[in-house]
């Protein structure tokens, strides 16, 4: 019944956020794309942090690596194809997310926290000391990358209605991927790592490779995000790879509700919209929006997809997949 | 005695200069369920630990099929065929019964690296995780493991175990905490399939010890101080001083 109640208020949501260029401004609708992207961003989190049981605190390590390799791509005063760019991007995150994630793994609990941050902090470090990358001040994408397949072009991400409903989509198409991953034998497996993963190995899981696995579609995810997200502005600089990028987004995750895949998109738009907003009212915002974080922490502890709507094995297992 | 399949030569296991398991040389075979009882602390859930691979041994050789599988992590040792029961519980308590089992099953696969179609499609799964739901006596498969009762979540334990048909089970004390009824349910599952599987089973209930146990191991302080069957050990001096001593053998 709640599960019903949800799925038909989360498609409602979607309608609206379809017909809302008919009525948004400009700046509204940039807003909202980069909520949806930050969204995208959150979901993947989540999939560790909510699913696999990793809290990782240096996701942004591969949100950021997907905007530069964006900036990288693109020549200077030429748009880069998004096609091309977009499959060289994602497989160079998921080596990168392979390599990383096959040296954090080893680490758990508080540890694997700190080392993740330490990764991301690298790149941080890297890229603020890095001349060829702009340094601290970051750079510039001049030219936005061309969707063209051949002589046909299906959208323009320059222009910010299309750009919002590339973002849409994405955030939609990322959804139903995660979900149908979190529905499969892997994702059946990596739940119980986060459950119990001692007893998965004693069933017979090696769970390292199957952690792994997660760690590697979490980050090129986020490439995605990261990608996108420096296309829509056509700017990068070193904070995308900062811990306060990687907090936030886990913030979105657990405030929004981790372990259900809704949650991180509402988290998203609850915190943007929220920060926004404070920052419009106050030179003094960070006071409380801090406020804001703890009391929705203390009085909804499964977020805000928890209150009672969770996407689990709550009943029984077959009658949840129906 | 039949052809063993498990084999431990000299198995030692120390915790400092605490031998919890001492030379301890046991063999398990086919269709035999082997007993080993001793006082707590005598060393009986280490050398479960030992065999399954949740601790390395200091000193010893185990021998499964043949081969020598000291060093193997536990997921490798399961995948051979010997699957264990933990003596506290430990199962996914957020999953329900059904789930539990049915992940119990899917262990079995060659990989779990299938990330398209829904893990419930997959039918054998689901029938296996039926069949040991079934076996164990547990109803309401739809439960969620952390709303059973403490024996229902023993049973539970039991049924994961069997979901694999494993070759060797490693039993420790699954009876504590049941009920009665379920444990009568238990033993006579034990029983059953201890005439194909070798079964490891520590257990602190004697009358359900000496009613299924074709061998018995006595351990005292991480050593062995007798074994062979349950008729000659009961009768056994030095086991009575150390061990039974204390209890009414009728």
């Amino acid at each position: 019944m709640n599960q019903r109640i949800a799925r038909a208020s989360f498609l409602v949501a979607l309608i609206l956020l379809a017909l809302i260029p008919l009525i948004g401004d400009k700046y509204e609708l940039q807003l909202l794309s980069k909520i949806m992207l930050m969204a995208i961003f959150a979901m993947s989190l989540d999939l560790l942090v909510g699913f696999t049981g990793l809290v990782s605190l240096g996701h942004a390590a591969f949100f950021g690596l997907g905007g530069y390799l964006l900036w990288f791509l693109s020549p200077q005063y030429a748009a880069t194809n998004l096609w091309l760019s977009l499959v060289e991007v994602v497989a160079i995150a998921a080596v990168t997310a392979l390599l990383i994630g096959s040296l954090v793994l080893r680490s758990s609990g508080v540890y694997f926290i700190m080392v993740t941050l330490a990764f991301a902090q690298m790149f941080f470090y890297y890229t603020t000391g890095a001349k060829w990358l702009g340094g601290s001040d970051g750079a510039y994408i001049y030219v936005r990358p061309s969707a063209a397949i051949f002589d046909w072009v299906p959208f323009n991400l320059a222009n910010y209605v299309q750009f919002y409903y590339v973002a849409l989509v994405l955030m939609i198409g990322v959804f139903l991927l995660l979900r149908m991953i979190l529905r499969s034998l892997f994702g059946r497996a990596i739940q119980g790592v986060k459950s119990n993963e001692n007893r998965l190995r004693s069933l017979g899981f090696p769970t390292f490779r199957y952690k792994l696995a997660s760690f590697v579609i979490a980050g090129t995810v986020a490439s995605l995000a990261g990608y996108f997200s420096a296309a829509q502005f056509g700017f990068v600089n070193p904070e995308l790879f900062g811990w306060k990028l990687s907090g936030e987004v886990l913030m979105m995750v657990i405030l929004g509700g981790m372990g259900t895949l809704y949650g991180p998109i509402l988290g998203a738009f609850v915190l943007v919209l929220v920060e926004t907003e404070l920052a419009g009212m106050t030179k003094h915002w960070l006071l409380p929006m801090g406020l804001f974080v703890i009391l929705a922490v203390l009085f909804l502890p499964r977020g805000i997809a928890g209150m009672r709507l969770r996407l689990s094995f709550g009943r029984s297992a077959r009658e949840a997949d129906a | 005695m039949p052809e063993p399949i498990l084999v431990a030569e000299r198995l030692s296991r120390f915790f400092g200069g605490l031998a919890a398991v001492s030379e301890v040389s046991i063999a398990f075979a086919r269709g035999e369920i082997h007993a080993v009882i001793g006082p707590n602390g005598a060393g009986k859930s280490t050398l479960i630990n030992l065999l399954s691979g949740h601790m390395a041994p200091s000193a010893g050789r185990i021998r499964y099929e043949g081969r020598d599988i000291v060093g193997y992590p536990p997921d490798r040792i399961a995948r051979l065929g010997i699957a264990r029961s933990f003596q506290r519980v430990n199962v996914f308590s957020e999953f329900s019964v059904f789930e539990n089992c049915r992940l119990a099953a899917q262990a079995g696969l060659t990989s779990s690296m299938r990330f398209f179609r829904s893990a419930l499609s997959l039918r054998e799964l689901n029938d296996t995780a039926e069949r040991v739901i079934a076996l164990v006596g547990l109803r309401d498969a739809g439960r969620l493991a952390h709303a059973l009762s403490h024996g229902e979540r023993r049973q539970l334990e039991i049924a994961m175990t069997l979901a694999n048909s494993p070759k060797v089970l490693l039993l420790d004390e699954p009876l504590a905490g049941m009920g009665a009824d379920e444990a009568v349910v238990i033993v006579r599952l034990i029983e059953e399939l201890g005439r194909d599987q070798a079964i490891l089973l520590v257990e602190h209930d004697m009358d359900a010890v000496f009613s299924v146990a074709r061998r018995l191991t006595v351990m005292v302080n991480g050593r062995i101080v007798a074994t062979g069957n349950p008729v000659t050990v009961r009768a056994n001096p030095e086991v009575r001083k150390a061990y039974l001593g204390t209890e009414e053998l009728a």
